[in-house]
């Protein structure tokens, strides 16, 4: 099996690109991905400062470590001190001071896919903290979203793993991960909690909103102004929108 | 706003001064992000005693209402204050803040409630002519004591009659009192309220508006759809926690 790739990515309305506070990684996703491959994405709190650098390291990571948990576990000490060295390298007015000592926070929802032993199929493990979710939508029409099922699920105030070693918690013990086997045919789609809020809710009312979003992100041009009108009528919360949409294929002979 | 009894102890204004000047620091805070502060909110403080008006101190004396990020960078000075922190090993430490100043305790005069009320109307009903869609207005009462021109209820609901196309503009009152009673935070009825005045407070307050109890909730108070935005012999730190201005972290302390 290899994967098709494709990301899309738009700040908040009124926002400028360098106040996009999603991060995504890997950076670019290609036609013909080949297996095992990792990809991730988060989403800095609009409450914290610095967390669109905390988002981008934490996904980053995710990718690097594979999606093993225990390695990413193990350099989490290493990205906090990689965060509070970016965030000190300049002086700083007292409120900014102030704010550094809450912290960053972020979510992260990652996927590592890798191929099945037998057969064109591929096995993913997906691992998330915070409202950031995925959807895998099958071949047969069936949908299975992870973590959050239903979109009341989508909270303000998420759990988000936060960069102060203060509040270190295991990664394992914040988040939750989920498995699944995915066949040609099949799509896994990575989004943040403003597009994740859409499709559930037009889910919930009996929506086939994975075919309409397929449409609307196939160009940048187009996902822009999806995502505008949406936003015009109210559809879709005004917030940064990450999505990593990957299409299962067979492998050309 | 604040009013100071005629006669009062410099002890009370003082409090008064500290709870505004707490408030102020924590909203700059709030609303800092990175580098900067974002202009979630313009303010106005307005102090009542032997006169009515605008209170800021320094560069932004005498202005009505200011950007949060102009109050950020013009506090009239940066006092270094000690506070106990947890040192980690089961004790105390004194660690050195700073705490900003904008606003300095004034006890003289007497306690104009309804001319200041009507001041706030005044400059709250020029605010929402021009910013219609805008979240409404909180009019932040803080007093010490009791109104010396008359009852207040009238000027009250002439506040709460203003609005948005998001809803009534918001009074909410905080009773500093000297005889040291313990504190009540947002009260859902008067029973439990120990006068006449702290009763009037409570019924000249505005409800808690359904998002507000419901992050009142999340941060352990317990509140009813009766509560009420008062507060007696307590900060306005938690009013803070309940303005909502985007994903704010369930684990930010």
């Amino acid at each position: 099996m290899i994967l098709r790739g494709r990301i899309l990515a738009l700040p908040k309305r009124g926002n400028s690109a360098d106040e996009f506070e999603d991060a995504y990684a890997p950076r670019e996703v290609g036609e013909a991905i080949a297996l095992p491959f990792s990809c991730a994405v988060a989403d800095g709190a609009t409450e914290s400062s610095f967390s669109n650098v905390w988002a981008r390291l934490l996904a980053a990571e995710f990718v690097d470590c594979e999606g093993n948990l225990e390695a990413m576990e193990a350099e989490m000490p290493r990205l906090r001190a990689l965060w509070r060295e970016h965030v000190s390298s300049k002086p700083l007015p007292w409120y900014a001071e102030q704010k550094l000592e809450q912290g960053a926070f972020s979510t992260v929802l990652g996927v590592s896919i890798e191929q099945a032993d037998e057969g064109n199929s591929a096995r993913w493990h997906a691992f998330a903290v915070g409202d950031s979710c995925l959807f895998h939508a099958k071949a047969d029409g069936q949908v299975v979203s992870f973590p959050a099922e239903r979109s009341e699920e989508l909270r303000a105030w998420p759990y988000l793993v936060p960069s102060r070693q203060l509040d270190e918690e295991p990664l394992h013990s914040i988040g939750r991960s989920r498995r699944g086997i995915l066949e040609p045919g099949d799509r896994l789609i990575l989004v943040t909690d403003a597009v994740a809020g859409w499709i559930l809710k037009s889910l919930e009312e009996g929506g086939s909103p994975l075919e309409l979003l397929n449409h609307a992100t196939q160009t940048m041009p187009a996902f822009l102004a999806w995502v505008e009108g949406l936003r015009d009528a109210g559809g879709i919360k005004n917030d940064d929108c990450t999505l990593l949409w990957l299409e299962c294929c067979e492998e050309p002979r | 706003m604040s009013g100071a009894e005629s006669g009062a102890m410099k002890r009370k204004a003082d409090s008064a001064a500290t709870v505004i000047n707490k408030f102020l620091q924590n909203l700059v805070i709030k609303c800092g992000k990175n580098e900067g502060v974002r202009d979630y909110f313009h303010v106005g403080v307005f102090g009542y005693g032997q006169n009515v008006g605008p209170a800021f101190a320094g560069t932004i004396a005498g202005r009505d209402l200011v950007p949060i990020s102009e109050i950020a960078n013009f506090p009239a000075r940066v006092e270094e204050r000690s506070k106990r922190v947890d040192d980690g090993a089961g004790g105390l430490a004194e660690q050195k803040v700073k705490f900003p100043v904008w606003f300095d305790a004034v006890a003289n005069g007497g306690t104009p409630m309804c001319q200041v009320l009507g001041k706030a109307k005044d400059v709250v009903a020029a605010w929402t002519a021009k910013n219609q869609t805008c979240f409404p207005p909180i009019v932040i009462n803080v007093t010490d004591g009791e109104s010396t021109d008359g009852d207040p209820s009238a000027a009250a609901d002439a506040i709460k009659a203003l609005s948005t196309t998001d809803g009534g503009v918001l009074l909410f009152n905080v009773h500093l009192s000297a005889t040291g009673a313990s504190p009540i935070e947002f009260p859902d009825s008067e029973s439990s309220l120990p006068d006449d005045f702290a009763r009037l407070l409570f019924r000249m307050s505005s409800s808690l508006t359904e998002p507000m109890q419901a992050f009142a909730r999340q941060k352990g108070y317990t509140v009813s759809a009766s509560s009420k935005g008062f507060v007696f012999n307590a900060n306005l730190e938690a009013l803070i926690d309940f303005i909502d201005i985007g994903t704010r972290p369930s684990n930010l302390r």
